[in-house]
């Protein structure tokens, strides 16, 4: 018999580089959220065509844009 | 009387807590940024008076919102802080907690949403944190009532006087200039050396309006360092102490922490809803559900029994009575044909209003709204706006007042403008009944796509427009887009209830005021002419008006003066546009509607005024908070005439050709 249970699927995991590359709003609010360099996220999902990232840290869900991501990273 | 502001991070459940604590209510939902204003109540039998402020994530504010609440903190001086936060993310809510407690007004601290922490397994010690912070904390879940009657307790409980602020170690170089700039501006300027101290961090800290604050105040012990200071990156220094801070005390702090395996129901529902590929179809057919609820399945049904109801047994009534009061003519025509007709004709379509309203407060509750700002996104990023202007756009489905007030939450000034400019053009549920009219006459087959095409229309506009002021303002800068993703509520009928009653309570209050006051001056103006009363209807001042407008909107397939005059009276209020119909037409109720209209109209001209309502001048009401949200009438005068040329123009377009093929 087929079991359509849910699995929580396993993400990958990402550490932030550096916060540098970002305009000043868009670092103090992630700032604001807890993250900072050295931060572990966890992407749940991105979407096509660099769509938004959804990522996972501290018992909290944020979306944010692929660039932005990017320049977490470290950029391209 | 004692004043307690309400401050913590976005979607923490301020305003359930302000509700349940305070007479008032105010509306819930649950995304960041559903309050935009600060809302006074008074807590039951005390005194005591509440702030409900603008969720905030630091003191220092990068949105419109946001300094409502840090201008309260620095101009309206509360004397007790109620310091809400999300128990499951305690570490970032600390930091903003952290900034309230060097403040040094006595506070509390409600640890909320206190079962959401507890099915994760944690637990705090609540005694370790209250020493830690030196201030009370108290566990809360506002959703179900748990926990008020302790923070109530704790609240009348609190001193009132200022308390010792919470000193952290800052790093010594940092500790230095706080000490030489905070003593001359104890000495300087009189302040006390806790506010002094407050000021300079945040100062450090680049406070935009703490640094506004301080040039205005002439403040030179901060103004003179702030170049030094911030080469030194104070900000930085400050953020990282604080941050460890916070790892520290809750490392002490935490209890318990047994893992949990089970999968939570929030992670299991955005699997599906935030499929990349899914996310887009299941926005659209939520949205496709919602309308046929409205209008095919539930909402029509329910609007014509209640039409049957008001041009039956409460004209008949009114008629016979009025004849019995011996009432001359005159006046039992203004009361019967024009105010019942005119007044409860738009009255018949609370039903759909009101299931539309409820679908929508059912969504806000949920917790989906901001995941269609993500799933929309990137399809906004292409005119050059974010998903977070699609919430104010969604709103002003409700009223575009609203809409156009919950743009204040977007973080860049021009792109809030452009939202402004375009939110008119979103299909709010004044413009349901008129729409209802026409489709109950011409396209009984196909109500709910109709109108659904109206809404789809009203938003393609909308964008297309936004990318035009996008080119015209020439918007460059990068938008800040970050959306937080909540956990998902069950819905709670009495939050949904409340909702759609304070999305829809404007609607009856309008029929009390102002379609009441439309639909009679259109009745005297159709009733009275140069000679005084008049019998026949096209020697009324009405019809001089329409007849010398009329030739203009001839383009757009109208044929009768009666429609322009009703037109004309749409400025007042959309609603009027749909009674100001049913007086001129003489149609008693919807049932003498269909051989009226179809006299006047075919199926595609009727189609193209609908086109025209959907996007002409918006109303009074909007025109003005586009003023006070813009700050300048010109704004206003800009909507007015651009929206009419451009709704003329499109209407004009699909009639003539579509007149090429029909």
């Amino acid at each position: 018999m087929m079991q359509l249970n849910y699995v929580e699927p396993s993400h990958p995991t990402v550490i932030v580089h550096q916060m540098t590359q970002l305009d000043n709003s868009t670092a103090s609010r992630l700032h604001n959220l807890g993250i900072r360099p050295g931060s572990e996220l966890t992407v749940l999902r991105k979407y096509p065509f660099h769509g938004p990232v959804i990522i996972e840290f501290d018992a909290q869900r944020i979306g944010i844009r692929y660039t932005v991501f990017t320049a977490l990273l470290g950029g391209d | 009387m004692t004043v307690v502001a309400l401050l913590g991070n976005p979607n923490t459940g301020k305003t359930t807590l302000f509700n349940e604590l305070t007479d008032n209510y105010s509306y819930v939902g649950n995304w960041e940024g559903v309050t935009v204003e600060k809302k006074v109540g008074k807590i039951h039998h005390s005194e005591m008076m509440v702030v409900d402020l603008p969720g905030i994530y630091s003191l220092n504010p990068i949105t419109k919102d946001e300094a409502v609440a840090v201008n309260c903190l620095l101009h309206d001086s509360p004397d007790i802080i109620l310091n809400v936060t999300n128990a499951c993310q305690l570490k970032r809510n600390l930091l903003l907690s952290i900034e309230l407690l060097e403040f040094g007004q006595p506070t509390v601290i409600a640890l909320n949403m206190i079962d959401d922490l507890k099915r994760s397994g944690i637990a705090y010690n609540l005694g370790i944190l209250s020493a830690k912070l030196g201030c009370r904390f108290c566990t809360t879940n506002a959703r179900n009532k748990e926990g008020l009657e302790q923070l109530k307790a704790d609240l009348l409980n609190s001193p009132t006087q200022a308390t010792e602020p919470l000193a952290l170690n800052y790093p010594s170089d940092v500790m230095n200039s706080l000490d030489v700039a905070s003593m001359q501006l104890v000495q300087q300027f009189n302040y006390t050396e806790t506010f002094a101290r407050w000021l300079t961090i945040q100062f450090m800290n680049q406070n935009h309006q703490v640094r506004q604050f301080a040039a205005d105040k002439h403040l030179h012990p901060l103004l003179n360092q702030a170049i030094c200071y911030d080469q030194q990156d104070y900000e930085s220094q400050i953020f990282n102490t604080r941050f460890d801070f916070i790892n520290e005390v809750l490392s002490d702090a935490t209890e318990q922490q047994s893992l949990t395996n089970k999968a939570n129901i929030t992670a299991k529902i955005d699997y599906w809803i935030t499929q990349p590929l899914l996310g887009l179809p299941i926005f659209v057919g939520i949205f496709y559900l919602m309308f046929k609820l409205s209008f095919d399945w539930l909402g029509t049904p329910l609007s014509g029994l209640l039409d049957s109801f008001i041009s039956g047994p409460v004209s008949h009534t009114a008629s016979a009575l009025l004849t019995q009061l011996g009432a001359i003519p005159f006046l039992k025509s203004l009361i019967v044909d024009g105010v019942i007709a005119g007044v409860g004709g738009v009255l018949t379509f609370i039903p759909q209003i009101f299931i539309l309203f409820a679908c929508i407060s059912l969504l806000e509750d949920s917790g989906y709204m901001s995941r269609a700002a993500l799933v929309t996104d990137r399809l906004m990023q292409m005119f050059g706006m974010n998903g977070k202007s699609f919430i104010p756009l969604i709103i002003g489905f409700g009223c575009n007042v609203t809409g156009i007030m919950a743009a204040r939450t977007i973080e860049q000034p021009k792109e809030r403008l452009v939202t402004t400019l375009i939110s008119p053009f979103i299909s709010c549920s004044a413009r349901l009944p008129i729409y209802g009219l026409f489709v109950a006459a011409f396209f009984q087959k196909n109500q709910a796509l109709i109108v659904l095409s109206l809404y789809f229309l009203g938003i393609v506009v909308a964008l297309l427009m936004a990318k035009v002021y996008q080119w015209l303002f020439k918007i460059k800068e990068s938008s800040v887009f970050i959306v937080e993703l909540p956990k998902y509520h069950l819905p709670r009928l009495d939050i949904i209830a409340a909702g759609t009653w304070d999305k829809g309570k404007g609607f009856i209050k309008n029929a009390g005021s102002i379609i009441f006051a439309g639909t009679v001056l259109i009745w005297l103006l159709s009733n009275l002419g140069p000679q005084g009363v008049v019998t026949n209807i096209n020697d009324s001042f009405c019809a001089w008006i329409g007849q010398a407008a009329l030739p203009i909107f001839q383009l757009i397939g109208v044929t009768s003066w009666a429609t322009v005059s009703a037109l004309l009276t749409g400025v007042l209020a959309k609603e009027v546009i749909s009674s100001s119909m049913i007086v001129l037409f003489h149609l008693s109720g919807q049932t003498g509607l269909i051989a009226t209209f179809s006299t006047l109209f075919t199926p595609l001209s009727a189609y193209c005024i609908l086109i025209f309502i959907l996007l002409y001048a918006p109303c009074f009401s909007t025109l003005s908070a586009i003023k006070t949200e813009t700050g300048s009438i010109k704004w206003a005068a800009y909507s007015l005439i651009s929206n009419t040329v451009i709704a003329f123009v499109i209407a004009m377009v699909v009639y003539q050709v579509g007149s090429l093929f029909m």
